[in-house]
């Protein structure tokens, strides 16, 4: 399954939203990471088709509707601040309805498979490893698209 | 084919096999799935002098391929990528590895044998008869035990974030000690849902799929079968077709005959569904259904002192002094980029998480629950498993949950991320988790994964009351055994791979 672009937008706002600022010491965004753009891409390729149909949805509604539902305002997320968009992510995960508060979740989960994974990452926080090396997918999905 | 070059002697896969129009072998048995059910019937039987032939619908990782990241792991290694759930009031991660080798690959190393008292249950209330009794498991984990090396994890590789687990647990009186593992030489780096990146874990495609190769076996990868056929009377065709992984390629049918049976090790999940689609299930209607498995949640607690997670065995430590109460615990250090989506907070407040993961601490309650649920295939085609635990499961994992957060304290966290839905985010003391008991009992209110599958083609004389025999053999097809953990009447309440070994090894020596 490949995503159109501008989901491909929306899936990297809300990685943006859910690690905000990023590890202290490092510069980039999640969606300016080679991890997190090559996950986006192999994640849809690769999933479970059903399952990723359903992750496709919930990007629309989380995309579009959490500033409506976090605080009454009918824009998309990426219309409010980069605060906001954070604390509007948090404010649904609190929601009494399960499938609501499970939707931030969801791209906590997927987000952080992406940007936590990538070395400069894991070297931020200290964790150290020999054999730090590029993931093949990321290398694949770079060669192939 | 420079690829075709890192596979084993014996083992085809897709790439080896997609320009071909069609696969036939034959062989005295043919085996469904690689893990610790089919690999220990290949070891036993290629042992005695048989012919086997092994389909694995998963693809062979080299160790060299094991990455460091959890998507490599979960991509390559576990089925449906990681993202195979139960379906109820919650939707519950249902853990399972799907590749050469099975879950052996990427569980944590941890080797239980069945509880004596739970035996006991099992010849009570489901008649295990002798050839079935506590001592003949016994001598074959005593077997297993040398051959895969099982032994109690060392202190060196240990790490602070299992002996913190060993100080909880010994401030609040319960028996604990360091969980017996499969491994030789492992480092503790903390890798093994990833795949063991230095081949430590003494897991099937390191062990016994190796020894079934030398030994004449051959393994179809990347082979997904369809159908177990009737000849004469007797299951003796396996149905199948090539699909790559993990990109879903369709590659050439395959046939495969079994001269004297076919055995089916293709896990708790995929096995009813084979059998289903084998037209088998229709004299009990018990294919597919009781369903049972572990649900487990976890904490994170955050000390002063840095525990470093990923310097540490995966799961080290462990306490089944609960286990009667239905309760086990045990670290569970995650890598960060699976941690991370259990850290509280969302943008700054969850990066501070992520810079403080060097001081968090991450230990698990696993319930022996009651719940039964079932698999099956929907009017899609698709695999879907029910599952839904009852009050009394949630009202244990509560229970589970405040006890470990004491531990947690009395090892010296400074706080406590309880994940549960109605508690705050951050606990500063044991006692505010007794707030869990003024929540109601809906299981969405947790975070929780589920592991070891059981029972959904459990074993028993009366053909109208179960699917297999005691042997493992399937009532309704003669010629077709179950030798997986379907055929348990129950869960175990401790990790089953070792049991598996144990069923399968039991049934396959009466074939050999």
């Amino acid at each position: 399954m490949k995503l159109f672009s501008f989901e491909r937008r929306w899936i990297l706002t809300v990685f943006d939203a859910t690690f905000s600022g990023g590890v202290a010491t490092l510069p980039w965004k999640a969606s300016e990471m080679r991890t997190t753009q090559a996950f986006v891409t192999d994640v849809f390729r690769v999933g479970p088709p059903i399952t990723m149909l359903g992750m496709r949805a919930a990007i629309w509604l989380v995309y579009l509707f959490t500033p409506l539902l976090a605080y009454a305002l009918p824009v998309p997320l990426g219309m409010l601040s980069e605060e906001r968009r954070s604390s509007a992510l948090e404010k649904l995960s609190m929601s009494n309805i399960y499938a609501l508060r499970e939707l931030p979740t969801l791209f906590k989960m997927m987000g952080s498979m992406a940007y936590c994974s990538s070395a400069e990452v894991q070297r931020a926080v200290g964790i150290e490893r020999p054999d730090f090396r590029v993931p093949n997918w990321v290398e694949e999905t770079e060669r192939h698209g | 084919m420079a690829e075709a070059k890192r596979i084993p002697d014996g083992m085809q896969v897709f790439s080896m096999v997609s320009g071909q129009a069609r696969i036939e072998d034959e062989a005295d048995f043919v085996i469904i799935g690689s893990g610790a059910g089919g690999a220990t019937a290949a070891r036993v039987l290629t042992d005695a002098g048989h012919s086997v032939i092994l389909v694995e619908e998963g693809p062979y990782v080299p160790v060299k391929e094991r990455g460091y990241d959890v998507w490599t792991g979960f991509r390559s290694s576990w089925r449906d990528c990681g993202f195979q759930v139960a379906e109820g009031r919650l939707f519950l991660p249902i853990i399972q590895g799907m590749g050469v080798g099975g879950t052996t690959t990427m569980n944590g190393a941890i080797c239980h044998r069945i509880k004596p008292e739970l035996h006991a249950e099992w010849v009570r209330d489901h008649k295990l008869p002798e050839n079935l009794s506590f001592e003949e498991f016994s001598r074959i984990y005593d077997r297993v035990d040398q051959e895969l090396q099982i032994a109690p994890a060392p202190e060196e590789v240990l790490g602070r974030h299992n002996t913190l687990l060993r100080d909880g647990l010994e401030a609040i009186g319960f028996s604990h000690n360091p969980i017996r593992r499969n491994v030789v030489g492992c480092e503790g780096s903390s890798r093994c849902i990833q795949g063991c990146p230095t081949a430590a874990k003494q897991s099937m495609d390191q062990t016994y799929l190796p020894f079934s190769l030398r030994k004449g076996a051959r393994l179809y990868a990347e082979c997904r079968v369809s159908k177990i056929v009737r000849v004469n009377g007797r299951a003796g065709l396996v149905e199948a077709q090539f699909v790559s992984s993990p990109d879903r390629v369709k590659g050439p049918k395959a046939t495969f005959r079994a001269r004297r049976a076919v055995l089916l090790a293709a896990s708790a999940i995929q096995t009813p569904l084979l059998l289903a689609a084998s037209g088998i299930g229709k004299e009990s209607g018990l294919v597919g259904q009781r369903f049972q498995c572990h649900p487990g949640i976890s904490l994170l607690g955050e000390f002063e002192e840095p525990v470093r997670m990923w310097e540490s065995v995966t799961q080290g430590y462990e306490s089944t002094h609960l286990w009667t109460d239905r309760l086990k615990f045990e670290t569970v250090s995650i890598p960060l980029d699976n941690a991370a989506a259990r850290f509280d907070g969302y943008g700054k407040k969850l990066m501070q998480n992520v810079e403080r993961v060097g001081h968090l601490a991450c230990w698990g309650v696993h319930v022996r629950s009651e719940a039964h649920g079932r698999v099956y295939r929907d009017f899609t085609g698709r695999t879907r498993i029910k599952y839904d635990m009852t009050d009394g499961d949630v009202i244990r994992l509560k229970r589970g949950l405040k006890l470990m957060a004491k531990m947690l304290f009395a090892a010296g966290a400074k706080s406590v991320s309880p994940g549960v839905h109605g508690l705050p985010k951050r606990m500063e003391h044991p006692d505010q988790m007794e707030a869990l008991d003024q929540l109601d009992n809906s299981p969405n209110r947790y975070h929780g994964i589920a592991s070891h599958m059981f029972g959904t083609a459990v074993m028993g004389a009366d053909r109208k009351r179960s699917v297999v025999g005691f042997d493992g053999q399937v009532h309704e097809m003669p010629g077709l055994y179950v030798l997986d953990s379907s055929a348990f009447p129950t869960n175990l309440g401790v990790n089953p791979q070792n049991s598996i070994i144990a069923w399968s090894w039991l049934c396959s020596e009466k074939l050999a």
